[in-house]
């Protein structure tokens, strides 16, 4: 992250803080739209998010902490708009005509699991799972970034993924998909 | 049981599925608003408590376990048993109003159910800090950064809190676009407003609310509202696109409260009127309840 646009950012400059916007929001997008799992309130979270990170950026001190900072920022935005917007998403997936079907059809069966399981987590362990997997964290940042003990985190992540890995053995166990081997 | 690399693969395949390119409309929504929002400015100097001596720390307990044992003794409960007569009238007490319920935040303009009679105060992303006593069968909502919307349920918002208004070119064919430069004064937001074509403002007047200062005007919208672009008649639009707008044969009246550089705009419209029955002795007890956080 550029240092000098951040302080002209924090003292005040619009044209600097354009530019950190412009490279800053498809991460703080990505991160909004994986806990949330719906792009639309994503949207809306990164917008309010912005606004704030842009009215508070004086109180910023260090500006190599900046990126931690926005990102407790985002997931707070997060925490404030999810409760009243519990809707489920639905999306249609096109199942390809090809050979390797059954590894296809397998693929989206374990997205559909994973998915189902990630969205009856709570927030706060959607957010520790993200920022350790996705923005690739270490667990002791993740905790520094939510201002949480790493204790907490730890075990925030212990178990969401293993509520994913619940989802994931029961969605398989059942109806093992094999690829059948040609006669 | 599935082996953990077979896991990781398949969950590291979902969870960066998708697209994060941020939608461009997104973006620009926020450098708008950017414009017309002040940065806070942090305390310059922060109040550093004195180290305490031991000897000072033990002064101080005594003397609260001594004050808290003569309230006991002077207003406590009477030791004589149930029934008897309440001591004398308690003089002590803990808060002048209840403490006030967050109202909760949400990305459109439906509300949550706020509970009657209870008193609620405005957080983040909404930067001032306001409460008020909610009426019956209302509904809250923190709508960003620029709003906050309260209405009866199921009817349109006739009660906002606004922040950085930009009013339209021409509130009939606000598809123009906003003034420019941008008004951020609350003279020159009211100059705006009176210029606008088809709008009937009324004189400036003050008032106050929450024990600030604050100028009232009420705007009259047009008989008809049918020509209009879409069918609205809109004076203005805040950062992130919501706009307010006044009814065929309807008014709105504007609260500019003092709030430093810009006011704090307080808007009230009576186009759920006939819906809603005493709906403006309501807002009137909505606005007579606001009370300004200290540091809001």
């Amino acid at each position: 992250m550029d240092r000098d646009l951040i302080e002209r950012a924090r003292a005040g400059d619009q044209e600097a803080f354009a530019d950190l916007v412009h490279q800053t929001s498809d991460t703080l997008f990505g991160i909004a739209r994986r806990i949330l799992r719906d792009p639309e309130l994503a949207e809306d979270v990164l917008q309010n998010a912005l606004v704030t990170i842009w009215r508070k950026l004086p109180h910023l001190r260090e500006a190599d902490r900046f990126e931690g900072w926005a990102f407790r920022i985002l997931v707070n935005a997060c925490y404030a708009e999810a409760p009243r917007n519990r809707r489920w998403a639905s999306t249609i997936r096109e199942i390809p005509d090809r050979a390797d079907l059954a590894d296809d059809i397998r693929t989206i069966h374990d997205r559909d699991e994973l998915e189902r399981a990630f969205r009856r987590l709570p927030l706060d362990q959607r957010a520790v799972f993200v920022l350790h997997h996705h923005v690739g964290l270490p667990l002791v940042a993740v905790a520094e970034t939510l201002g949480i003990p790493d204790g907490t985190a730890r075990s925030r992540l212990h178990y969401a993924t293993r509520a994913l890995r619940v989802a994931f053995d029961e969605g398989r166990a059942p109806t093992q998909l094999r690829k059948e081997q040609p006669a | 049981m599935t082996d953990d690399r077979e896991f990781r693969r398949a969950t590291t395949d979902w969870l960066e599925a998708g697209s994060d390119r941020t939608p461009p409309h997104a973006v620009d929504a926020v450098l708008l608003a950017v414009r017309s929002t002040r940065q806070e400015r942090p305390l310059p100097v922060p109040w550093r408590p004195v180290p305490m001596q031991n000897i000072a720390r033990v002064a101080v307990a005594t003397a609260a376990v001594v004050a808290v044992a003569f309230a006991w003794l002077n207003f406590g409960p009477s030791n004589t048993g149930v029934g008897s007569p309440a001591g004398p009238t308690a003089t002590v007490v803990a808060s002048p109003t209840p403490t006030p319920i967050p109202i909760p935040t949400g990305s459109s303009t439906l509300g949550s159910p706020l509970v009657s009679g209870a008193r609620y105060i405005t957080t983040d992303p909404f930067p001032i800090r306001m409460s008020f006593v909610a009426p019956a069968g209302w509904t809250g909502n923190i709508g960003g950064p620029y709003a906050v919307l309260l209405s009866p349920q199921d009817a349109a918002s006739p009660l906002g809190f606004e922040l950085s208004p930009q009013p339209f070119k021409d509130p009939c064919k606000w598809d123009l676009g906003t003034m420019s430069p941008v008004p951020t004064t609350t003279d020159a937001i009211i100059a705006a407003l009176s210029s606008q074509p088809g709008v009937v403002a009324t004189a400036p007047a003050s008032t106050t609310i929450g024990g600030r200062q604050a100028i009232k005007v009420t705007l009259a919208g047009p008989d008809r509202t049918d020509t209009c672009t879409d069918g609205h008649f809109s004076y203005w639009q805040l950062p992130l696109g919501l706009t307010e707008e006044v009814g065929q044969g309807m008014t709105a009246t504007l609260y500019f409260v003092d709030n430093g550089d810009q006011p704090l705009v307080i808007v009230t419209d009576s186009m759920d009127a006939i819906r809603t029955p005493n709906l403006a002795e309501t807002i009137q007890q909505v606005l007579d309840s606001i009370q300004f956080d200290q540091g809001g």
